[in-house]
């Protein structure tokens, strides 16, 4: 109950502020930041006794009878910390706005509400068609962040960010459908139970297709490699809210779907493709953290950070042991709260000067002291420095694919036989050094040397609500930093869980008994379709 | 048996028909003989009695057993029922729409609500029809009264332009039906459905024959304007006044289908005339990935708001003939999904042309996308009711369109062959979220270039509520229809 | 059964033939030699005056439809009073009475019409003023 209640109360209050007059601003932004920071503490309800390798809160409604569909939703040690960064965020988000949304107001909230259920309801869903339905219902409320609210290429942005978003999941909801229809002819049940669905057993071909349908979705959303395009153009249209929305939580579901769809349900088919997915995270991280150092525009800059940042997650899931894996879930949670913070310190900074160019700006820690410690601070923790967020998932990720040939023994390794883990590990931790250098580059461009531009001379610091805003990030940036072991408890035996899971089902070979049905046509075409690149969106 | 020479028991099971045809002629003699020219609020309000009626008589024929009535002429059983129903609805919906309309556009058409109740008749027969002659007159019944409703906008030179474009187009078909008939029927002896599906194979393989059923397969192609027979329909959609357009694309389309399901599962029924090189799986597989490129690829480039709905509305019959498709491969599972998609379009169709009928005032219809700018922010709660709408012709959760598709690939997942034809149908659906969302950024993320300006109507709003949160619970509980339409789907005489 | 409508072949096959002969006689074997006088389109050795469309008045249309709409009962009403006395049995046999079945199925046709003709009166669409 407290799982659906998590789930549908943001949904409730957006319901409830389109009762209220539009005129009414102050009312929608106070009604707003309620039921968002209710959510929150509701949600913390979720903490206490939870047994990370299994379903708490469990909800399971009769949704769709005829269809064996259930409204299920249950959490884990796995979503547990992404379900608490979404509502933690959230509320931070609204404050943030407050100044920032004029216009449409109304409409900003709901449009957040709306989407904090979707976020929720997708990482909790354990149904696949109820999982299936909030990851859509996330996609249109984006859409309109980034669409009403956005920069000048917002039109472009948006409907670029729509479209590559939904490649993905058409062809998810292919390999969905396909898998209910595959159970039922093995069992003769129809169900999207995730349990049920996941120990259906599958030959390889399926594997491989379904798993590339469901990799195309998670990867577009990640951002991996050559599918990061939509990113960068929709964070820096986005309003401020819509980035630490986009950054923090959603494309935590590219990972998370991995994490939890992906890899366990296919075995064979990751250890087929986890070669490729592995380098494209390599290209990713290099890539990403060089084309930051190149940008003039600050938010591009942390946009391209995320696509490296994002990359040591999925590296630390392809070397699929519990550091890696552990390092995955810890380094989402850090991106969350310290990209989460880059871009409120951008967005402050753009509220006071409307630009994000860097050479516009220097010296602002002389007239915003209380700003340059803030910023200073998220910035740190997203460069990875020990003792603050980002420094302990980078190392884990890095100590996981390090002896990945180790704990792989017996198994098959992602990286690929023949592979050599501790070259790949050298290669991503050129990425920890290259966060270094271009945020610090960054950091120095902007709050460090003269304050020549006389615009820059009088900038008010950070008001009382913007510290408000920033405290609880920097609270959980050294947290998680200085005592990860709150989190990474509850996280682990949930990750060993999976794995463990993982290795039994591997070494369950398919039966070669009859071909199913289906099984022939489908798979192939499966595999056409889900590896046919986006069309050139927008 | 009695001095009728027929069961009157049958009339109870034809009340539904009866009640709409008796209405039409009633309100047709109101019409005349009434000195009223202003507008014709008490025949709106006869009219929703009227399809009430029969909507009440076809909830009470749902449990009476699959039976031909009148000699073999119609059959009553629960797919015409629901499809029936589903007329009804979107006649009524329509009606809804109308009176607003045509006050603020002031032309004043009192036969409108005798003309839709007439044409509803005609659908009633369509998907009634147990016999190939009942078949045609239900098919003329109901084209000649959409011509007319059509061309009902006499000042508008669009208007008669549709309906001449759609009347030559329509007649050609209904000539090519009755050509197909005949040649059918001269090869079968007989134009009874049930006959001609019994026939053996000297008959079903006769060139005649498959000729004939060629023609009357095109004729259907026709009304529920499949690519390539579908040229008449942007150009009469668009024209014809916006409620009556809103009742062509729902109601003919499902009484066109209603029509077709009936025909491939009575008299083409035979496996020799489904498969292979004769049978009509291939060419409905053709025709559907067909009409929904064709369809969603020509309203990309659309600049009016209502022809591109047009062609969006072409673009749905294609999804619905990959389920014809399925109904061939898999058998009668394939129905539900069928009469559960149209009613999720029904509702849909409806909703989003009552929005485009809804937007614009006495002399300026807002139908170029540049009208659309800004509507979000003059009228928050159509441009919201708007963006539902089309999320559900787009097929995005949680609306009615979502789960049409989803139960509709569902089912033709359960045969390879049609893998294909969902590839497709899923290709098509991400081309056509492209250009609903045309319609939402012109609506909420540009500025309005003249001022936003709507019809003032209780009818028309109230009308748009019952379709748009349709839509939605429809999209959230889909449960029960989903019971209904497998019931419908199984009892099929 | 063939060979039945072999005299309509040969008659069709004939007209044409004749036709397109004389036509065809006449396009190689006369001569042609333009001029102005002769390259002007005339009427009956007259002028032509106006645009040759001509609008009729909708009135024409009008009782062309109602001729129409009257005709066809007609021709509905012919062969059902040819099998009026069977339609008036109840089948196998004419013994046990007589059925209305024919006379109320032509009284609900002939009501229909009715109601039709009084539409087209109240809308003036009979009369000529």
């Amino acid at each position: 109950m407290i799982l659906a209640l998590v789930t549908l109360l943001p949904i409730v209050g957006a319901l409830l502020l389109l009762l209220v007059p539009r005129e009414e601003v102050g009312l929608h932004r106070g009604l707003g930041f309620l039921f968002a920071l209710a959510t929150f503490v509701v949600s913390l309800l979720l903490v206490p006794g939870l047994k990370p390798a299994e379903w708490n809160a469990l909800v399971d409604w009769v949704w769709v009878a005829p269809l064996g569909i259930h409204f299920k939703l249950g959490v884990d040690g796995i979503s547990l910390f992404l379900v608490l960064l979404t509502t933690f965020l959230m509320p931070i988000v609204m404050l943030s706005a407050h100044q920032a949304i004029a216009r449409k107001v109304r409409e900003f909230y709901v449009a957040l509400l709306v989407l904090e259920t979707g976020m929720i309801g997708a990482f909790v869903a354990i149904d696949l068609f109820v999982f299936y339905v909030f990851w859509e219902v996330m996609l249109i409320p984006m859409y309109f962040l980034i669409g009403i609210w956005g920069g000048d290429r917002r039109l472009y942005a948006s409907i670029k960010f729509v479209l590559y978003t939904l490649v993905g999941s058409l062809a998810m909801v292919v390999a969905i459908l396909y898998l209910y229809v595959r159970h039922h002819e093995a069992t003769g049940l129809w169900t999207f139970d995730y349990d049920a669905l996941q120990k259906l057993v599958l030959s390889s071909r399926e594997q491989l297709a379904c798993f590339l349908a469901f990799a195309l979705a998670f990867c577009i959303k990640v951002p991996l490699f050559p599918l990061h395009t939509w990113l960068p153009d929709a964070h820096v249209e986005a309003p401020t809210a819509g980035s630490v929305i986009l950054a923090g939580v959603l494309l935590k579901f590219g990972t998370y779907g991995l994490l939890r769809f992906a890899i366990p349900m296919f075995p064979q088919a990751v250890v087929q493709c986890g070669p490729y997915i592995t380098w494209l995270a390599l290209i990713g991280i290099v890539y990403g953290s060089l084309v930051a150092w190149a940008q003039t525009d600050v938010k591009k800059l942390i946009a391209y950070s995320s696509v490296a940042h994002l990359g040591f997650v999925v590296l630390g899931l392809m070397a699929w042991n519990g550091r890696g894996v552990d390092g995955a879930m810890v380094q989402m949670l850090a991106h969350g709260i310290s990209t989460g913070g880059l871009f409120l310190a951008i967005g402050v900074l753009y509220e006071r000067r409307h630009t994000r160019r860097m050479e516009e700006f220097g010296g602002i820690a002389q007239v915003m002291p209380r700003f340059f410690a803030v910023f200073a601070i998220v910035m740190l923790a997203s460069v990875g420095l020990p003792g603050l967020s980002g420094f302990v998932g980078e190392f884990l990720i890095l100590l996981g694919s390090f002896d990945a040939w180790r704990t792989a023994k017996g198994h098959e390794l992602f990286f690929g036989t023949g592979s050599h883990p501790k070259l790949i590990a050298a290669i991503a931790a050129t990425g920890v050094i290259l966060s270094a250098v271009y945020l610090l580059t960054m950091f120095q461009k902007v709050m460090l040397g003269p304050n020549a531009n006389p615009k820059n001379r009088h900038l008010p610091d950070l008001s009382a609500r913007e510290l408000a805003v920033f405290a609880p990030i920097v609270v959980m940036a050294f947290w998680l930093g200085i005592y990860p072991a709150t989190f990474l408890d509850r996280i682990d035996p949930a990750v060993a869980h999976v794995i463990g899971q993982f290795h039994e089902k591997a070494t369950d070979r398919p039966e070669l008994g009859p071909t199913p049905r289906l099984l022939g046509t489908l798979s192939k075409a499966a595999a056409a379709a889900a590896t046919a690149k986006p069309g050139g969106g927008g | 048996m009695n001095a009728l020479g027929f069961d009157t028991a049958q009339l109870g099971l034809a009340a539904p028909l009866c009640i709409v045809s008796i209405g039409g002629l009633v309100l047709l003699m109101l019409e005349a003989f009434s000195r009223e020219r202003g507008p014709r609020t008490h025949l709106a309000a006869l009219t929703l009695v009227v399809l009430g009626l029969a909507a009440l008589a076809f909830v009470r024929s749902w449990s009476a057993p699959p039976q031909a009535i009148f000699h073999s002429m119609l059959v009553v059983d629960r797919f015409s029922t629901f499809i029936g129903l589903l007329i009804l609805v979107g006649a009524g919906l329509a009606v809804g729409l109308a009176g607003g309309f045509m006050r603020e556009q002031r032309f004043e058409f009192g036969e409108f609500y005798a003309l839709v109740l007439l044409a509803t008749s005609g659908m009633l027969t369509l998907v009634q029809a147990a016999d190939l002659v009942s078949l045609f007159i239900g098919l003329e019944t109901m084209s000649l009264a959409v011509y007319v409703l059509t061309g009902s906008w006499r000042r508008n030179a669009k208007s008669s332009e549709a309906a001449m474009k759609y009347f030559l187009v329509g007649a050609f078909a209904s000539a090519l039906l009755i050509y197909g008939i005949a040649l059918v029927y001269g090869v079968g002896g007989s134009t009874n459905l049930a006959a001609i599906g019994a026939l053996e194979t000297p008959e079903i393989s006769d060139p005649v024959f498959l000729i004939g059923a060629l023609f009357i397969f095109i004729a259907l192609a026709f009304k529920i304007a499949a690519v390539p027979f579908h040229m008449w329909a942007p150009d009469a959609y668009e024209g014809a006044p916006t409620p009556v357009t809103a009742f062509m694309a729902a109601t003919v389309k499902a009484a066109g289908f209603g029509a077709l399901l009936r025909l491939v599962a009575t008299a083409f029924a035979r496996p020799e005339l489904t498969l292979g090189s004769n049978g009509w799986v291939p060419l409905v597989s053709i025709l559907a990935i067909a009409t929904m490129t064709l369809g969603n690829v020509a309203a990309l480039r659309q600049e009016s708001v209502k022809r591109l709905l047009a062609y969006s509305s072409i673009a749905h019959a294609g999804y619905l003939l990959v389920g014809v498709a399925a109904l061939g491969l898999i058998g009668p599972e394939a129905r539900g999904p069928i009469l559960y998609y149209l009613a999720a379009y029904t509702l849909t169709t409806v909703g989003s042309f009552g929005i485009v009928a809804w937007y614009g005032t006495h002399g300026d219809e807002r139908h170029s996308l540049d009208d659309w700018a800004g509507l979000a922010t003059a009228h928050p709660a159509g441009a919201l009711a708007m963006t539902l709408l089309l999320l559900s012709l787009g097929g995005i959760p949680p609306t009615a369109g979502f789960f049409g598709k989803f139960y509709l690939f569902k089912v033709a997942l359960g045969s390879p062959a049609l893998l294909p034809l969902i590839l497709v149908a899923v290709a098509n659906s991400l081309i056509s979220v492209f250009y609903y969302l045309r319609v939402v950024t012109a609506m909420y993320f540009r500025e309005e270039l003249r001022p936003v300006t709507v019809v003032r109507s209780t009818g028309m709003t109230v009308t748009l509520w019952i379709a748009t949160f349709g839509t939605l619970a429809l999209g959230l509980f889909p449960g029960w229809l989903v019971d209904l339409a497998t019931q419908a789907s199984l009892f099929v005489k | 059964m063939e060979v039945d409508y072999a005299p309509v072949l040969i008659a069709i096959l004939f007209g044409l033939g004749l036709a397109s002969a004389f036509l065809i006689a006449a396009m190689t074997l006369g001569p042609k030699r333009a001029s102005a006088e002769k390259l002007a389109p005339f009427e009956c050795g007259s002028e032509p005056i106006g645009s040759p469309r001509v609008r009729f008045s909708v009135k024409f249309y009008q009782v062309a439809i109602l001729f129409l709409v009257f005709d066809i009962e007609t021709a509905f009403l012919y062969p059902w009073a040819v099998l009026f006395r069977q339609l008036s049995c109840i089948a196998p046999t004419c013994a046990t009475g007589v059925s209305l079945f024919g006379l109320v199925e032509m009284l609900v046709f002939v009501l229909v019409l009715v109601t039709a003709l009084a539409y087209a009166w109240r809308k003036k669409a009979i009369g000529w003023g």
